[in-house]
């Protein structure tokens, strides 16, 4: 989910940046020892699951999985989404420098909202785990879609049709990465409860 | 062994120049601007060139979204419609507004391709470190950049071993529940295996702070590139001036 170069304007893109920044700084303030590794394990993992395309009708999606990194990695899921975006930029030329900022905020703030706060839930046992797990998936892909949105509009009322058709035509998205992530979450808890 | 040869420009005029030039050519709002920043990308390529192939196969792919403007943008703009679409006025203004934005993406495009896509990512980091950015983040960077390959050989094991037991992929139940046991698998072999990574670091004397192995040295020509951007970009900031 990334907005493309040439695109945003200069106000939002610095917001953007700004909010990034502080975003980046609270994630690794207290990121240590086995945790920093961790987190760029993990970075790694998720940018290896990006690139997995579920089957879905004649068609297919490639997954996000954004809020399970929230749920994983709390603030730390700021700067690996970072990391993974610089990758993405490097390797496929996907998103870029100037827009950087933007996309981090788009795609990590609703992933650390979500995982923070549904991590007390998703350690319960019982009908919360479920509900939490899968809102885990959705809800990012809500914020993301929302964000995204946001930053189209507020860089141009020229961009809200544009805006408005990639957010509808995208928020089934939020059902897909709901069942996915329960199901991993159902996986994780199962086989490694120290996890969550 | 015989050494590689040393790159020509060290990757931290390469990363500060594109900067200065993709940051002057997103907030440029006119075609004399965007003209000069597409020159500037064109002659960037010059840094960078392994080919037609590979550039014009991902412009191709990078302009699909710059479709979707073309088509939505010119129906949102008033002025003077060239057409209708359902009594929809698609303007002329609009059209140009999006091939505007399009230039400018391209420009973009084309100047990460030069100067930033020839760097690895061990170049990357090596860069970004030297340019300022936090240990932490790079050190996150570098791990990323090593692991990744490693995660995806991971997975097509995982893939490979669920299919030679019969899995078939495909939209049902069965099929998401497998794949989401094939990637809760990895998130936490990628858990277990952080710990391991983590006590061999401390084993070869990790105190967290991340070190290169050093850039390639700086030059009279990385100088010449940063001022040679830098006077490029204030000449497409200029331009907006005119």
């Amino acid at each position: 989910m990334h907005i493309s170069e040439g695109i945003l304007s200069a106000p939002v893109l610095a917001t953007g940046a700004a909010l990034a920044a502080v975003g980046l700084g609270v994630g690794i303030r207290k990121l240590e020892g086995e945790a920093l590794v961790r987190t760029g394990v993990l970075s790694a993992a998720f940018f290896a699951a990006s690139l997995v395309h579920l089957p879905l009708g004649p068609a297919s999606v490639h997954l996000i999985l954004s809020g399970l990194m929230g749920a994983l990695l709390g603030w730390a899921a700021f700067p690996a989404i970072f990391v993974g975006l610089l990758l993405q930029a490097l390797l496929f030329q996907f998103g870029g420098l100037t827009v950087l900022g933007v996309n981090t905020v788009v795609m990590g703030l609703p992933a650390v909202l979500a995982g923070l706060a549904l991590r007390p839930l998703l350690r319960k046992g019982g009908p919360a785990f479920p509900v939490a797990a899968f809102l885990c998936g959705a809800l990012p892909i809500l914020g993301s879609l929302a964000l995204l949105y946001t930053a189209l509009v507020a860089s141009g009322g020229e961009l809200a049709l544009f805006a408005g058709l990639f957010f509808w035509t995208h928020l089934a998205l939020m059902g897909v990465e709901g069942v996915i992530t329960l199901l991993i979450l159902g996986f994780i808890k199962r086989l490694r409860p120290e996890y969550l | 062994m015989v050494p590689a040869p040393a790159p020509v420009l060290d990757g931290r005029s390469r990363l500060a120049g594109a900067v200065a030039l993709c940051v002057a050519s997103a907030v440029c709002h006119s075609w004399p601007g965007a003209g000069l920043a597409l020159a500037c990308g064109l002659a960037a390529l010059a840094l960078g060139w392994d080919g037609p192939g590979p550039l014009l196969k991902r412009m191709a792919f990078v302009n699909v979204f710059f479709l979707g403007l073309l088509a939505t943008v010119p129906f949102a703009v008033p002025g003077a419609p060239l057409f209708h679409i359902s009594g929809w006025p698609f303007s002329r203004e609009g059209l140009a507004l999006a091939a505007l934005m399009t230039a400018k993406g391209n420009a973009i495009l084309l100047i990460f391709w030069g100067l930033v896509r020839p760097l690895s990512p061990a170049e990357f980091g090596a860069a970004l470190s030297g340019l300022g950015m936090p240990d932490k983040l790079c050190l996150i960077l570098a791990l990323t950049a090593r692991y990744l390959e490693l995660m995806r050989r991971e997975w097509d094991r995982l893939l490979t071993a669920a299919r030679l037991r019969g899995f078939d992929p495909g939209t049902s139940r069965r099929a998401w529940s497998t794949y989401a046991l094939l990637l809760a698998l990895l998130f936490i072999r990628a858990m277990d295996r952080a710990g391991a990574i983590h006590q061999a670091m401390l084993c070869r004397g990790f105190d967290g702070r991340f070190r290169t192995l050093g850039t390639s040295g700086w030059r009279a020509a990385d100088t010449a590139l940063c001022l040679g951007c830098t006077v490029l970009a204030c000449a497409v900031l200029f331009t907006e001036a005119l």
